[in-house]
């Protein structure tokens, strides 16, 4: 475990993260962002077992649980965005998700989670003393949801279950652009006037959704012998930005911030998927997640040549994953403890022009004797980008989950 | 014991092995050009620094001029004036307390018994190279008019009688002062001469017989309040406080010329009382020194606005949802406006500055001003370097050249930005302290390092030497006057530095 937490601080120094969508909602941490779905990847949602945790995607199959699951994860990405001959990379560390389930037996199982649905992160700055080029810019965004999931198997068919979630949605989200001046088209003569004065564009702003305290997925989940699916369905819901704008010289000298709200229609989202057991623990699984997105998405602040608005499109994703079960018994080499995974994806963003291919392999290493897993993901791919403010970016990143299992409330077999 | 895989691994080794491949990828894959940002930036529509531009408005003149004279009676413990200057008499009060029951009984049967105040004059003032040489030497018969309140007390001891006077807090004594009703009053004269090189060290000011008369009657412990008005004095005097701790006044009693009370009583406290003999009391008139007269400026919005929108082809002001407009901001703003010193009077013949403070809005409801909703904030003084080394500093009255340049960025900000609820540019001009360095940019006092040639505003030129201090004001005020009128009556210029959020014009 140390050695683990060693390397993850070696990994976090060089932690990046995606530079597109920074004025829209930032990047979508998918499927609840684990580490255990990443390195299959993202597909698993119809995966069940006795200890599975807690899907964002599909909360039906929480219901075949049998341990109480909790679950931290951490994600590190490294970007390398270009375009033509520039190129640039950037680097942050984010927490996608925390997970708790609890099953209670025939009373079905409960579950919450805090998501990081969007997460928005960005601080560089760039002086060049020839263009007079004097900036530093930073994002700080996240769309957090509360996830509270109840799951329940069905009476007499006890193969079907049926869930259903809330997303309390939270969070704020500031854009700073701090600049030096350029004097260049003044004259000389009033040039002193200026002085070393850095002037900084802030807007910051809190998010919740509008005229309704949360938005809603339901579930329908089979566990066959070999075959399990599910579908899921997550209503639309419109997201309100309130946001205060200004010019400041310092947090103590700024003008009266302008007070504005932008409001972005996320729409409905069907997703659905199937897991297909091989014989011994080999799993093959396929997932897809679809949204129609009809309304484009307000930026966060108006102001210079940026464009006002970030133009979206029907935004899916289809993963396609593998997963070798490690073996349940601790007497077992360690070797054959280990869940193994692989897995790539297709995803079209949100944005327009803008999809994303990615590649992934993962591990489930257990720590002891008690259940208690450390997933790894590695993952790496490309985001292709036809935006004209959008550059394209080569990423890789890893993803760690800290996953401990219990056995609270369940009888002794 | 089991071994796990990562057991297997040394720390060392998965930290080189992690970080090697962490490096290796970073440097070939992820990599930064020089102007990566910079791009990235300009595709973005983002600007990498922000283009500052200039806008002058002529012929600007105020919408209201209010003169507020200041007319708080106020602290003299540190510098007492007593005299008569640029239309302002100051008057001197002393709070003291006294007892010295065996000498009140002498000072009683006693009938060569007097008493006299010593006030020290203030030497550092006048023996100052910045003292105007023709203003000495002065040899004045001075008519003071002496007046006093007069309270004693037998019941408390001395120590609880004191410790109930000093508890009046010094702000409700001032307040008090506003409404001096004296138990009497009797005129007296009094040489007050200095020549240059004057070792004199203080005045002595014998007080009235009727006054010594009622300190005859003292039993027990006395309360004195004595005040000096001298409104024919045709200069202003001064002399050490009471917070002096070599040169407090003192007041001397003594029932024969061998025989006085000792340790001689000093007040505890002082103050000045200012009356204000302006003939025409809303003409735009400040006086300086220790009186804090403000002269309030409106500056209609209209001409600002019409000009901004012609600037920027805008509507202005702003009025789209709550209305606060932050398409711009504004840098740096000044004013300038007409000047005539032959209007005004000093007694010291230095540059004094002019000080300037702004109305804005705060959300700090402690100044809140239920008239207006806005607090007075002083304004930050920026250094025009080249002007200043040519022409002094632009902020300055009683020096060369005929305009006065006040720096309002505060309330230039303000303005703009909530010009929609229809609020004017509204400054305060008051008198600050005489100037020394009124070309030199330096603009703090400052410890000289190496042999610095110092041109002083009278023109002098003197040589300072390290570790000698080049200080920014001279130490004490000039009760100056100056009329406003000429840079009210005429046209002002308007100066903007504005940064703007406008899409660039391609």
């Amino acid at each position: 475990m140390k050695k683990f937490l060693l390397a993850l601080g070696v990994f976090s120094s060089f932690a990046f993260s995606s530079m597109i969508g920074l004025d829209a909602l930032g990047e979508e941490n998918v499927m609840g962002g684990t580490a255990s779905a990443a390195g299959r990847g993202f597909a698993g949602n119809a995966k069940t077992g006795d200890a599975e945790g807690l899907s964002v995607v599909n909360p039906a199959r929480l219901a075949f649980d049998a341990k109480v699951v909790f679950n931290l994860n951490f994600s590190m990405e490294l970007d390398g965005a270009r375009n033509g001959g520039s190129h640039y990379s950037h680097s942050s560390l984010s927490i996608p998700s925390f997970n708790l389930s609890f099953p209670m037996g025939s009373f079905g199982a409960m579950g919450l989670s805090l998501w990081q649905h969007y997460a928005a992160s960005f601080e560089d700055e760039y002086k060049n003393k020839e263009t007079l080029a004097n900036a530093k810019l930073e994002y700080k965004g996240s769309v957090y949801e509360l996830v509270p999931t109840y799951a329940v198997r069905l009476p007499f068919f006890r193969s079907l279950s049926l869930g259903a979630s809330a997303h309390v949605v939270m969070g704020n989200n500031s854009r700073n652009l701090t600049l030096g001046a350029n004097n260049e088209n003044i004259d000389k003569s009033d040039s002193w006037a200026t002085g070393d004065y850095i002037l900084s564009d802030y807007v910051e702003g809190a998010w919740e959704i509008k005229d309704h305290p949360a938005y809603y997925t339901g579930a329908v989940q089979y566990r066959g012998k070999n075959a399990s699916y599910f579908f899921s369905f997550t209503t639309g819901y419109t997201l309100l930005n309130t946001l205060d704008y200004n010019f400041r010289f310092s947090e103590l000298d700024t003008l009266e911030s302008t007070r504005s709200k932008r409001e972005i229609d996320v729409p409905a989202m069907l997703a659905t998927g199937i897991n297909y057991r091989l014989a011994k623990r080999h799993n093959v699984m396929v997932d897809l997640t679809w949204r129609v997105w009809d309304d484009d998405i307000e930026n966060i602040a108006g102001g210079w040549n940026m464009p006002e608005v970030t133009e979206t499109q029907t935004d899916f994703m289809v993963s396609l994953g593998y997963q070798f079960d490690g073996s349940p018994l601790f007497y077992e080499s360690y070797w054959n403890r280990i869940n193994y995974r692989a897995g790539a994806w297709y995803r079209n963003w949100y944005i327009k022009d803008v999809f994303e291919v990615g590649g992934s392999i993962g591990g489930g290493f257990p720590l002891g004797r008690k259940g208690t897993t450390i997933d790894v993901a590695f993952q790496g791919g490309k985001r292709f980008s036809d935006a004209k403010s959008e550059w394209e970016e080569m990423f890789i990143g890893l993803r760690i989950g800290l996953t401990g299992i219990a056995t609270w409330g369940q009888e002794r077999r | 014991m089991k071994k796990t895989l990562f057991n297997n691994l040394k720390t060392t080794q998965l930290i080189v092995v992690t970080l090697l491949c962490s490096m290796a990828l970073t440097s070939c894959l992820f990599d930064s050009d020089d102007n990566g940002l910079e791009s990235w930036l300009s595709d973005r529509g983002l600007p990498n620094n922000y283009q500052v531009q200039t806008l002058s408005i002529d012929n600007i003149k105020p919408s209201s001029v209010e003169v507020n004279f200041d007319m708080r009676p106020k602290s003299a413990d540190v510098n007492a004036v007593l005299g008569h200057v640029s239309n302002l008499t100051h008057d001197l009060v002393f709070d003291l307390a006294y007892s010295d029951t065996s000498f009140m009984k002498k000072m009683s049967k006693s009938d060569t018994a007097g008493a006299f105040l010593i006030l020290s004059w203030l030497k550092p003032f006048y023996n100052a190279k910045q003292y105007p040489s023709d203003s000495l030497p002065f040899d004045d018969e001075l008519e003071v008019t002496v007046s006093w309140k007069l309270e004693t007390n037998n019941k408390d001891s001395y120590k609880s009688y004191f410790n109930k006077i000093t508890k009046i807090a010094d702000s409700t004594w001032y307040k008090e002062l506003k409404e001096w009703k004296s138990d009497g009053s009797a005129d007296t004269v009094v040489n007050m001469k200095r020549v240059k090189n004057d070792t004199t060290a203080a005045v002595r000011l014998d007080l009235p017989s009727a006054l010594v008369k009622e300190l005859k009657k003292v039993k027990g412990s006395a309360h004195l309040q004595l005040r000096l008005s001298a409104p024919n004095a045709p200069r202003l005097y001064r002399f050490y406080g009471d917070a002096s701790t070599s040169y407090p006044p003192s007041l001397v009693l003594y029932s024969d010329s061998t025989t006085y009370m000792k340790p001689t009583p000093t007040p505890f406290r002082m103050a000045n009382i200012v009356k204000n003999e302006e003939e025409c009391p809303e003409c735009a008139i400040l006086h300086g020194g220790g009186v804090f007269d403000s002269l309030v400026v409106e500056i209609p919005s209209e001409p600002i606005l019409e000009a901004l929108s012609e600037f920027y082809g805008d509507e202005f002001p702003f009025i789209k949802g709550d209305s606060n407009d932050v398409r711009q901001t504004v840098i740096h703003a000044q004013i300038t406006m007409a000047r005539d010193d032959s209007k005004g009077s000093n007694e010291l013949g230095l540059p004094i500055q002019i000080v300037a403070g702004s109305y804005v809005d705060s959300a700090d409801m402690r100044y809140l001003d239920t008239a207006d909703l806005r607090y007075r904030r002083m304004e930050r003084y920026r250094l025009d370097t080249a002007v200043i080394l040519s022409e002094g500093h632009q902020n300055l009255v009683f020096h060369e050249g005929d305009s006065l340049t006040l720096q309002l960025s505060y309330g230039f900000r303000d303005f703009l930005n909530k010009a929609s609820d229809g609020r004017s540019l509204k400054f305060s001009m008051r008198i600050g302290w005489p100037f020394l360095q009124e070309k030199m940019t330096v603009y703090r006092d400052t410890i000289i390092t190496k042999k610095t040639k110092v041109v002083s505003a009278k023109g002098d030129t003197t040589y300072k030497t390290k570790n000698d201090t080049l200080y920014k004001y001279f130490g004490y005020f000039d009760y100056a006057r100056y009329d406003f009128s000429t840079a009210m009556e005429n046209p002002m210029t308007v100066k903007l530095w504005l940064a703007s959020k406008r899409e660039d014009e391609k």
